[in-house]
C-alpha cells in the first residue's frame, strides 16, 4: 500500500487552511473578526424580511379603532347589538338597500 | 515549539492567544483531515473543525495533562465527529459497529472529491467496513497516530485497537492485489 494515496481523492478549496485559520481565530476572539461581504448580505436580506413582514401585519390586522368602527358599522348584525334593535329579516333587507344605495352613491359612477 | 511551552502560553490569560494561534498552526491540518475522512464532506469537516477548536479553547484551562495535549485535541475532534454523525442521522444515535450506509452518497456529493481508481478502491473497502474499524484503520494508515493514540482517542482498549488494524489492513492489502491482478 502507497502512502501517496494518503488524501483518497479528498480536496478542499484553494487557501482554505489559511482562512479556516482566521475564521477560527474571529470565533474565539470576535475582536479579530473582519466584518465580510456575507454578513453585509444577510444583514441587508434580514432589514427587507422584516420590513416586508411589518408591512403584512399592518395592512391584515385591525390594529386600530377606526378600522374596527369601520367593520361594525358594515355588519347588520353587530350594528343590531349596538343600537339594541331586535334582528328581523326586514331589517336585514332594509340594511343591505341601504348599503346599495350608499355604496351606488360613492362608487357607482 | 515543545508541548509543554506551548500550554504554558495557553494557560496564561495574557499569551492565551498568541498560544492558541499557535495551536492552531500546529494541528489544524492533522485534526481536519482526520474529521474529513470521518464525515466525508469538506463543508462537514469545515464545521466540525472551528466546532472543535472552539471547545479546546474554552476547555484548555481544564486540561488536566493526563494525556498528550495533540491526543487531548484529537479526542475533542473525534468526539465532535461522532456527535454531528449522530446529529446528521437524525433519527437515531450512530452504530459505530455498522456500516455507514451513506458512505458513498456523501463521498459523491461532495464537490471536493476528485479521485483516481486507486483511490476508488479503496472507498469501496472502506465503504464496507463498519465506522468503527474505518476509523481505527484511517487514524493508523492515514494520519499515521500510534496505537496507544488511537486507544485513548477513541475510548477502545488498545489490543482490540491493534486487532482491528490488522485485519482491516490484510483485508484492504487482499482486495487491492486482487483487483490489480
Amino acid at each position: 500500500m502507497n502512502h501517496h494515496y494518503k488524501k483518497l481523492g479528498l480536496r478542499v478549496p484553494k487557501d482554505y487552511f489559511k482562512r479556516s485559520k482566521v475564521e477560527i481565530l474571529g470565533k474565539i476572539n470576535p475582536k479579530e473578526k473582519q466584518p465580510t461581504e456575507d454578513y453585509n448580505y444577510s444583514y441587508y436580506y434580514l432589514s427587507i424580511a422584516a420590513i416586508f413582514i411589518g408591512t403584512l401585519i399592518f395592512y391584515n390586522f385591525p390594529l386600530n379603532n377606526e378600522n374596527l368602527k369601520e367593520f361594525d358599522s358594515n355588519s347588520p348584525i353587530i350594528s343590531t347589538v349596538i343600537s339594541g334593535e331586535e334582528i328581523t329579516d326586514e331589517y336585514i333587507i332594509e340594511f343591505y338597500s341601504e348599503s346599495l344605495v350608499l355604496n351606488e352613491i360613492y362608487f357607482g359612477n | 515549539m515543545k508541548e509543554g511551552a506551548l500550554l504554558k502560553l495557553l494557560k496564561n490569560p495574557a499569551s492565551k492567544d498568541k498560544g492558541f494561534k499557535l495551536l492552531v498552526d500546529l494541528y489544524q491540518e492533522k485534526i481536519y483531515w482526520m474529521i474529513r475522512k470521518m464525515v466525508l464532506s469538506h463543508d462537514s469537516a469545515n464545521d466540525v473543525l472551528q466546532d472543535t477548536y472552539i471547545r479546546v479553547f474554552k476547555g484548555i484551562d481544564n486540561f488536566k495533562e493526563k494525556s498528550k495535549l495533540s491526543t487531548w485535541i484529537y479526542r475533542i475532534a473525534y468526539n465532535e465527529s461522532i456527535r454531528f454523525l449522530n446529529k446528521e442521522s437524525k433519527m437515531k444515535k450512530i452504530e459505530l459497529d455498522s456500516k455507514d450506509g451513506n458512505y458513498s452518497k456523501k463521498l459523491f456529493a461532495d464537490t471536493f472529491f476528485d479521485a483516481d481508481n486507486l483511490s476508488l478502491k479503496f472507498h469501496q473497502i472502506l465503504s464496507e467496513l463498519s465506522i468503527r474499524q474505518r476509523n481505527i484503520f484511517n487514524m493508523k494508515y492515514f494520519d499515521e497516530l500510534k496505537f496507544e493514540e488511537i486507544s485513548k482517542i477513541t475510548d477502545i482498549n488498545i489490543n482490540t485497537v491493534k486487532s482491528v488494524y490488522y485485519s482491516v489492513e490484510k483485508k484492504i492489502k487482499k482486495e487491492i492485489n486482487e483487483s490489480s491482478l
